[in-house]
């Protein structure tokens, strides 16, 4: 089964004028997945979601969306949605204008999937879009988004600026599509409890490198929260790495990264909820690549970022 | 028909999300919302019902068939099974009405619905000491 | 395309109609009083107009809200809807042009019994012939070309407008030494000269847009190299 990944990334690094955006990230995503890209305010996160949508080209490294490079690419433009942070649309344009947009401009557009959810959710079409509210701004771009019909849908931070009431209406219609066709679905947030429920595959970004990235289950299997004596955090087998540690006199508390739990039985073992995860690595920015760099390719398969063939990036270490 | 059952889903439980969707398709059956030949919501609908991935509706579902429990027609939905051993607890009306008198009376009592559940978790326990888990 | 080019091109078409409505009405005027000309002298900012309200804001526009992320990212490549854009764009300006000093002047000038064509050839280098379009089609383009280095409206329309003083200097006092001798006397010769200049920076402005824009011109494709992928675990579920 090779099926082709709907997004792969290799070594890819990418500098806003002199400032380096992302350095050397690496990440395959198969087709189907809804993915969490999760990371502080500043991370990368939109210069990496612009990098899988073509809007940006990658100084070094490679970008592949279904096998394709992004961009000036038809036959992936338009298979691939995107939804920029401030909810771009046209003010001038009314909604059914800005529908109207979406039909000219995309080959797999559904009309009945736009009106429907138009009407549902009350906005009126011949409204110019400057003069609806945020909120149904908001709810417009997304239409316009999901109307296409894509296979892979990118949204960056789609539910930063909707009430609860709003957010579960979007996740809700974003669940029901994915159900329906099967999508890849890559969403941006800094919020990990937003993602809980919607994600199966997580994305963790940290100063422009890519920490963690893996299947939720495979994540969740290949951590461990362990708490014990101190003195025993040296003898921790080599075959994992301490995430993040917190020590309370004789007593430490750590997040331990490898695919079984330490043999060793005065260790408390607990199976991780996935926001302490992000919560250690977010606290680590660095442990991705402590304390040695080719660490990660000895955990579990699911948590190796790059299911590649070796690339120049690799070759440099 | 769809609309016999609707999920729900308890954030704050600890408990992964299929795992409250199994429990709570057999938690109708034991009450009588669900019957044998009932149809589950289908994947889309129970997933933007609870804005949650399809993928873990399909899981619970899975487990569901693994359990004998439902069993899925492809292209017509899932089904809870006809001949399924329905638990008997709607065939005990006066147990039940004895219970719903009990928590008026602790409601009258002024007992929280937090005290009564961790009564009857207690009292469970007591009584069912294999079993492992909250009630509620 | 089309429709959504022609539907942004809509509100600086109005203002690109209103100019031109200004013009006919001067020369209704003009038909009638005595004002020297003023139409044709005037004639030579409709091409200030283009570049300012048609070229200017057509990429600044989409940079300054954020909407090129939206509209570059629907099923069309960024070439086909900058070419679809600039269509619309090119065929409002050569109509403008082509009524303003096509039918306007002759308009305001025919009332007399002026002769309206073909006047003195380096003197009717702004407003007769073939350069007025040359004129007009250089300022869309250099207005382009602002809006997509600048990135913002403002400074893409000072841009603009500074570039049309620069050629109205090089046509009032440049060109016409730069002609040869036996050329000056020429109307064609000079029509041709000056407007194969304009086309040229206009290309050149075109290209810079497209650089600008991060599109390489039609080069030999680099074929990406080979990546191979590992089959993809299946999914424990």
């Amino acid at each position: 089964m090779a099926e082709l990944p709907a997004v792969l990334l290799t070594g890819v690094g990418y500098r806003h004028g002199r400032t380096p955006a992302l350095r050397d990230c690496s990440l395959s995503v198969p087709p189907g997945r809804v993915v969490g890209l999760i990371g502080p305010n500043g991370a990368g996160k939109t210069t990496l979601l612009h990098l899988m949508v073509g809007l940006l080209r990658p100084d070094r490294g490679e970008v592949r969306i279904f096998g394709r490079e992004p961009g000036g690419d038809p036959a992936i433009l338009d298979r691939v949605a995107f939804l920029a942070q401030d909810k771009p649309l046209y003010g001038s344009f009314t909604v059914a204008e800005t529908m109207r947009l979406g039909r000219h401009l995309n080959s797999r557009w559904s009309d009945e999937l736009a009106a429907e959810r138009l009407g549902r959710l009350g906005i009126p079409a011949d409204r110019p879009v400057r003069r609806l509210s945020g909120g149904q701004r908001s709810q417009v771009a997304i239409t316009l988004a999901m109307a296409k019909r894509p296979d892979l849908m990118v949204l960056d931070e789609p539910l930063a600026d909707l009430d609860p009431l709003r957010r579960h209406e979007v996740m809700s219609d974003l669940m029901a599509l994915t159900a329906e066709t099967g999508m890849t679905v890559v969403l941006s947030s800094h919020v990990v409890a937003e993602l809980e429920e919607t994600c199966d595959h997580l994305v963790l970004l940290g100063d422009g490198r890519v920490q963690l990235a893996g299947d939720l289950d495979e994540v969740r299997a290949g951590h461990h929260a362990l708490s014990g004596p101190a003195s025993l955090v040296a003898a921790l087998p080599d075959a994992g790495t301490v995430v993040h540690a917190t020590r309370t006199g004789e007593h430490a508390g750590l997040l331990w990264r490898s695919d079984r739990p330490p043999p060793d039985p005065r260790w408390a073992v607990r199976t991780p909820a996935i926001g302490d995860i992000v919560l250690a690595y977010l606290r680590a920015p660095e442990a991705s690549a402590l304390p040695r760099p080719t660490l990660l390719r000895q955990v579990s398969p699911g948590l190796r970022p790059v299911q590649t063939a070796p690339t120049a990036s690799e070759e440099s270490r | 028909m769809y609309g016999v059952l609707e999920f729900y889903l308890d954030r704050h439980a600890g408990i992964p999300t299929y795992l409250q969707l199994v429990q709570q398709v057999g938690h109708a059956l034991r009450v009588g919302a669900l019957h044998p030949g009932d149809r589950l919501p289908t994947v889309k609908e129970a997933s933007a019902q609870l804005a949650i991935n399809p993928n873990t509706v399909l899981k619970a579902y899975r487990e569901l068939e693994r359990g004998g429990l439902v069993e899925a027609h492809p292209g017509r939905g899932t089904f809870v099974r006809v001949g399924v051993a329905v638990p008997a607890v709607p065939d005990h009306p006066v147990l039940r009405d004895q219970l719903t008198a009990w928590v008026d009376r602790a409601q009258a009592a002024g007992l929280s619905a937090d005290d009564v559940v961790a009564l009857v978790n207690t009292a469970v326990r007591r009584s069912y000491p294999q079993r492992t888990g909250e009630v509620a | 395309m089309t429709w959504v080019a022609w539907r942004q091109a809509r509100s600086a078409g109005y203002g690109l109609l209103a100019v031109t409505l200004g013009f006919t009405a001067l020369a209704l005027l003009e038909r009638t009083e005595e004002l020297s000309g003023m139409t044709r002298s005037l004639s030579i900012y409709l091409s200030l107009f283009v570049g300012v309200l048609l070229g200017a804001p057509l990429l600044a526009q989409e940079f300054e809200h954020g909407t090129y992320r939206m509209v570059w990212t629907q099923g069309v490549t960024r070439v086909r809807w900058l070419a679809g854009r600039c269509a619309v764009a090119l065929t409002i300006t050569l109509a403008g042009t082509a009524v303003v000093h096509g039918a306007v002047i002759a308009l305001a000038e025919g009332g007399r019994g002026r002769p309206a064509l073909l006047p003195a050839p380096v003197d009717g280098l702004d407003t007769a012939g073939l350069s007025p379009y040359a004129r007009a089609v250089w300022m869309l383009a250099l207005g382009l070309l602002a809006g997509a280095v600048l990135r913002r409206t403002v400074g893409a329309v000072a841009v603009t407008a500074g570039g049309w003083m620069a050629t109205q200097l090089l046509f009032d006092n440049g060109l016409p030494r730069w002609v040869p001798d036996g050329w000056q006397d020429d109307f064609w010769a000079v029509q041709l000269g000056a407007s194969g200049l304009l086309l040229g920076l206009t290309a050149l402005a075109v290209v810079g847009t497209l650089f600008a824009l991060g599109l390489r011109p039609a080069l030999p494709v680099r074929r990406p190299a080979v990546t191979l992928v590992r089959p993809t675990p299946i999914r424990p579920d």
